[in-house]
């Protein structure tokens, strides 16, 4: 080893003992923050991996699926039209709100990372090509819950607070 | 005795009451179309506004497994006394067997390629202006017959499309001979707004013609060609799509096979790039170049050579609304045959031409 680079190690060490208590407490901070972050996170508003906080803000209605429960993964590619079909071999019907609901945002932006906008053409395309059955826009929760009720293989995602009797069309996600 | 008939009637009448739900056909229907303005200098200007295809879309779900799509469009045409001729685009039934795994029967768009699968008269859904060349001129953009599908298959939601139907120079109504046209496609979606494909084409037509399936425009559009002797069709095409929150990119490639008793093997090719970047929310920036060559030896397409080169700006007025404006140069060389003339002996080709355009689109759809 050259002295050149033994010196240069050890100064890496010397600077590195020099920043352990500052980078400790940057680490701490940086943790408690996305804590906080998390705990504050307005309902609905996932976006992007708050997907993953899905299961605490919205539920998942869905009438004679065969499924008693779903991953997250899975979810999103039934909303996006990827699956015709359910194991009760019900046709897949997706309820989406259109840009008259409330949520529509928080649902477009968890879904398909667009607007709502960016949702409805999104799924105008996919029908344009004959690859899926066209979803139901809805205007608001209370259409979205009805409407699965009455709709053997429907599937819709709504707000926990507003579907207290919604009762065995709940579905789990993993 | 009673108490047990009226649970049964009971459950005789949840059955047929689901029943019925099950089997309520719905239907959904949409409209595109589009509006142009385009100045033109070739060898003198020309400014003019046109009017566009328009289409008409119904999609109706008959029951848990059966489906309907029909498109019909009324477009622009020279020779037609109003100006204008309607065609029915497609019209397909789609039976689910299992999971994501289908059959249709129908015209139906051929799935030979990302373009033509997904945009095809949808101007709403085009990154540019226009088709690129390989439409008007080598792909086969319609296929009535039997189709077997699957999508959306695994971790890499592979998918693909097999189908026999009647070939380019048939009608919707008769095709001569026995041989149908064959297609084979296949693609995977590894990431959300990425598609990766690639399709095999063939078809035996046992004389030369352009028929109802062939391209809207270009050389497909010949009534009556030369030559009437049989060809031996063969089209690889590939495709890579990525549409992004921030980026774009499609890359069309085409290669196209002709055998004639006459001329021999003719191979021509094509391919067709496009990159987008997202400069706001709404609005994307893209350039794009576009090639088609034909050999000289060709007596289904016909010879020819074409280039283009462009860039342009597509704004989201609403949601289903969008502008598009371009610039576009255009270079090409036709072969005397290709544009229609006679001739006797000399060079089969034309002069080279150029052209510089600027064009205005108003894409719009419900």
């Amino acid at each position: 080893m050259s002295p050149f680079t033994r010196f240069r190690g050890r100064a890496w060490r010397r600077g590195l003992q020099r920043l352990r208590a500052p980078l400790a407490v940057l680490c701490l901070l940086s943790t408690t923050g996305v804590r906080s972050a998390q705990a504050v996170t307005p309902p609905y508003s996932g976006d992007g991996d708050g997907w993953r906080t899905q299961p605490t803000d919205l539920v998942v209605l869905a009438n004679n699926t065969g499924l008693a429960e779903l991953d997250s993964a899975g979810l999103r590619s039934v909303f996006r039209g990827e699956r015709s079909q359910w194991p009760s071999e019900r046709r897949v019907t997706v309820v989406l709100p259109s840009s008259r609901a409330e949520f529509a945002g928080t649902i477009a932006r968890m879904l398909f990372k667009s607007s709502p906008g960016g949702m409805q053409r999104f799924w105008l395309a996919l029908v344009f090509q004959g690859r899926a059955a066209p979803p139901i826009f809805v205007d608001s929760v209370e259409e979205m819950v009805s409407y699965v009720r009455r709709t053997p293989g429907a599937i819709a995602l709504v707000p926990r607070d507003s579907v207290s009797a919604a009762g065995p069309l709940l579905v789990r996600v993993r | 005795m009673r108490a047990f008939s009226r649970i049964v009637l009971a459950f005789i009448g949840v059955c047929v009451s689901a029943r019925v739900e099950a089997q309520r056909p719905t239907m959904q229907v949409n409209a595109f179309g589009h509006l142009e303005h385009a100045t033109v200098r070739r060898d003198s200007t020309d400014g003019y506004f046109s009017i566009g295809e328009h289409s008409l879309f119904t999609v109706a779900t008959i029951s848990d497994r059966v489906s309907f799509l029909g498109e019909a469009v009324i477009r622009p045409v020279k020779d037609s006394p109003t100006g204008f001729a309607a065609g029915l685009e497609r019209a397909l039934v789609r039976m689910t067997l299992r999971g994501n795994h289908a059959l249709i029967a129908g015209k139906v768009h051929t799935p030979v390629n990302y373009w033509n699968d997904v945009y095809h008269h949808g101007r709403l859904f085009f990154p540019v202006i226009d088709r690129p060349f390989a439409f008007s001129h080598l792909v086969p953009l319609h296929t009535l017959g039997l189709q077997l599908q699957g999508q959306n298959l695994g971790r890499l939601r592979f998918g693909y499309d097999a189908m026999v139907g009647n070939g380019i120079s048939s009608t919707d109504t008769y095709q001569g001979g026995v041989s149908p046209a064959a297609m084979v496609a296949v693609h995977v979606k590894p990431v959300d707004g990425m598609r990766v494909g690639m399709s095999l084409f063939h078809d035996y037509m046992s004389a030369n013609g352009y028929g109802a399936h062939s391209g809207h425009g270009g050389g497909h559009q010949h009534a009556e060609p030369a030559y009437k002797g049989p060809v031996d069709f063969s089209l690889a095409s590939a495709s890579i799509a990525w549409f992004g929150r921030r980026t774009e990119f499609l890359h069309e490639l085409s290669i196209n096979r002709n055998r004639t008793d006459s001329l021999g093997v003719a191979m021509n090719s094509s391919a067709f790039v496009y990159m987008g970047a997202r400069v706001r929310e709404g609005m994307v920036a893209y350039v794009f170049g576009d090639h088609l060559r034909s050999a000289a030896n060709d007596l289904h397409v016909l010879p020819m050579q074409k280039w283009k080169v462009g860039g342009g700006l597509r704004y989201d007025l609403a949601t289903t609304v969008h502008v598009k404006g371009q610039v576009e140069y255009l270079r090409e060389r036709l072969s005397h045959a290709a544009a229609g003339h006679t001739m006797a002996g000399g060079d089969p080709f034309m002069p080279w031409t150029r052209a510089l355009g600027l064009r205005l689109q108003l894409a719009y759809g419900l």
